[in-house]
């Protein structure tokens, strides 16, 4: 019997929502942030001058695997950090 | 509200703020282009509950800056259980925890809040849960505090406040426009 979301406790929310996450592949992952639009709401911090050191932006998207980053983007974001540093 | 059957049709008086232009056009279309703010309530058409001062303000002096700021009104109308309302302990918990996960795993980025509810509203629609009935939510709604200042002569313990609102159900089937474009005058 599914239950409306409403009638959850917080902790049952609390366990759906990591189950939902422990159960979900890389490739899973993406495809919902994509359809989520997440990539719209994100915006890469800017870089101290010690973490300037340490990582460039190119590191940092592979890293995070930003697969849906656009080139104009990057460009905004490669601005941005070359003002902060 | 109005009882519907196992739901309850909640009604919300909305306004829009924009330019005179844009309310023209949205009056004349019935077109709506869908808002994604970094730091709101995510995918959406974005409304004041019951205030056309905030939506003026918010044209006036939000992000466009619009000097010939006008108003739409509607009526927005949901099923109760539709509305994401981040003054309820489960909603507000549950976009939390969408938060916290991507600010993990994003750790280098701002994450904006509309992401989390993004993300939260797309695991409830694609019925991401175990146990949980799929929900479309139609509304995001949320009580946002202003603090008026330590200069404010209001010496009260309830700060100024609006409510917005965001339509992101598909079709924007909920958004009842009045045939009405209000001016924002100087003071309003």
């Amino acid at each position: 019997m599914l239950k409306d979301f409403l009638e959850l406790s917080i902790d049952e929310i609390n366990n759906v929502f990591n189950e939902a996450f422990n159960n979900m592949s890389e490739e899973e992952k993406k495809e919902l942030y994509n359809e989520a639009n997440v990539f719209d709401y994100i915006t890469p911090k800017p870089f101290t001058s010690n973490s300037f050191v340490v990582k460039s932006l190119n590191e940092l998207i592979k890293e995070k695997s930003l697969w849906k980053l656009d080139e104009q983007k990057i460009g905004i974001a490669r601005k941005e950090n070359a003002l902060a540093a | 509200m109005i009882e519907l059957g196992e739901g309850m049709l909640v009604v919300m008086n909305g306004y829009h703020g924009t330019s005179k232009e844009n309310a023209t056009v949205i009056l004349q279309t019935k077109k709506w282009k869908i808002t994604k703010d970094k730091n709101y309530l995510g995918d959406g058409v974005y409304f004041m509950e019951g205030s056309k001062k905030w939506a003026c303000i918010w044209a006036k002096k939000g992000k466009h800056h619009y000097v010939d700021a006008y108003v739409l009104e509607a009526e927005i109308r949901v099923e109760n259980e539709t509305i994401f309302n981040l003054a309820y302990d489960k909603w507000y918990f549950l976009f939390k925890l969408a938060r916290k996960k991507l600010e993990e795993e994003f750790q280098d980025f701002h994450v904006g809040d509309g992401a989390a509810i993004n993300l939260a509203c797309e695991m409830l629609e694609k019925g991401k849960f175990k146990g949980v009935k799929p929900l479309i939510v139609k509304v995001v709604k949320a009580f946002i505090p202003f603090n008026d200042g330590e200069n404010s002569k209001h010496k009260g313990k309830i700060p100024s406040q609006q409510i917005q609102i965001a339509v992101r159900e598909k079709g924007l089937d909920a958004i009842k426009l009045k045939e009405e474009m209000l001016p924002c005058s100087r003071t309003s």
